[in-house]
């Protein structure tokens, strides 16, 4: 009898371990988000400049050309903080 | 200092704690306003030890019996309460999709520590009839509550700060 509750308590310590596990796994989640968000930020940053410096005119000279590359970029930067984000996430929860 | 006397400081500041919790997580409401991961740790946190400290007196009063069955339920009991926090606090985070915190991290840890000393405790006790975890089952559970109300509240300016720091750093961008 005594044996059997010891292992009943046993068995609800290791869902404990189980539950914080889950937790530690949803942790990792945000840790990746937040690392590649801090990444992307002054990507992004820089992006918008070259935007504001557009519109203000200070690259007349090419205006049409340089806004097609702008537009090239930004989807660039777009695609890259998707697929950076799915690639962070399968290198570390896969070790988990 | 009799064990009935000790056992009601206990008690008595197990209340005290709870009503710490529920005073901050007001606090947290009045401040935040929106649901956060330091929001929902908060509410698990006061869920849990209300119901806690609404059971102790109940489990307490029955484990005084001789049975090993009695014994198991106070133990055992507790620890439910732990899984169920730990559960609750994965779940809140992943339905509202929140990010976990530092706070959230620490406070899974200790639930993961309660229920841990509930195990070593009974198995102890009833498996090995040592008796070593005795004093430290009944001062470390007590103890840990207590250091867990002042950590939550450093933690919680402190990253209110790292907050208003971000934000100065975004507008000066």
């Amino acid at each position: 009898m005594t044996v059997i509750l010891a292992l009943v308590i046993v068995a609800i310590n290791l869902l404990a371990f189980w539950a914080y596990k889950k937790l530690g796994v949803l942790r990792s989640i945000s840790q990746i988000q937040a690392e590649v968000e801090l990444e992307m930020h002054s990507r992004a940053h820089k992006l918008l400049v070259r935007r504001d410096q557009l519109e203000v005119g200070l690259m007349k000279d090419a205006s049409e050309q340089v806004d097609e590359q702008w537009k090239g970029d930004l989807a660039e930067y777009m695609e890259t903080y998707e697929q950076e984000a799915l690639m962070r996430s399968k290198q570390r929860l896969n070790r988990l | 200092m009799s064990w009935s006397s000790i056992d009601s400081v206990l008690f008595a500041l197990d209340k005290i704690i709870f009503v710490a919790y529920f005073a901050l997580l007001v606090l947290a409401m009045l401040f935040q306003r929106k649901v956060s991961s330091f929001v929902i740790t908060l509410i698990v946190l006061t869920v849990a030890n209300g119901a806690m400290t609404s059971l102790s007196p109940i489990l307490y009063q029955y484990a005084t019996q001789p049975e090993l069955f009695a014994k198991f339920t106070w133990y055992a009991s507790f620890a439910v309460i732990d899984v169920l926090a730990l559960f609750l606090l994965y779940k809140f985070h992943q339905l509202l999709n929140q990010n976990v915190c530092f706070i959230a991290n620490l406070v899974g840890i200790f639930f993961v520590t309660f229920a841990t000393l509930q195990t070593l405790r009974f198995v102890d006790r009833f498996v090995f009839n040592t008796e070593f975890f005795q004093q430290f089952y009944q001062h470390a559970i007590p103890a840990l509550n207590i250091v867990l109300v002042p950590i939550i509240i450093i933690s919680w300016v402190f990253e209110l700060k790292l907050g208003q720091r971000f934000m100065k750093a975004g507008s000066t961008l």
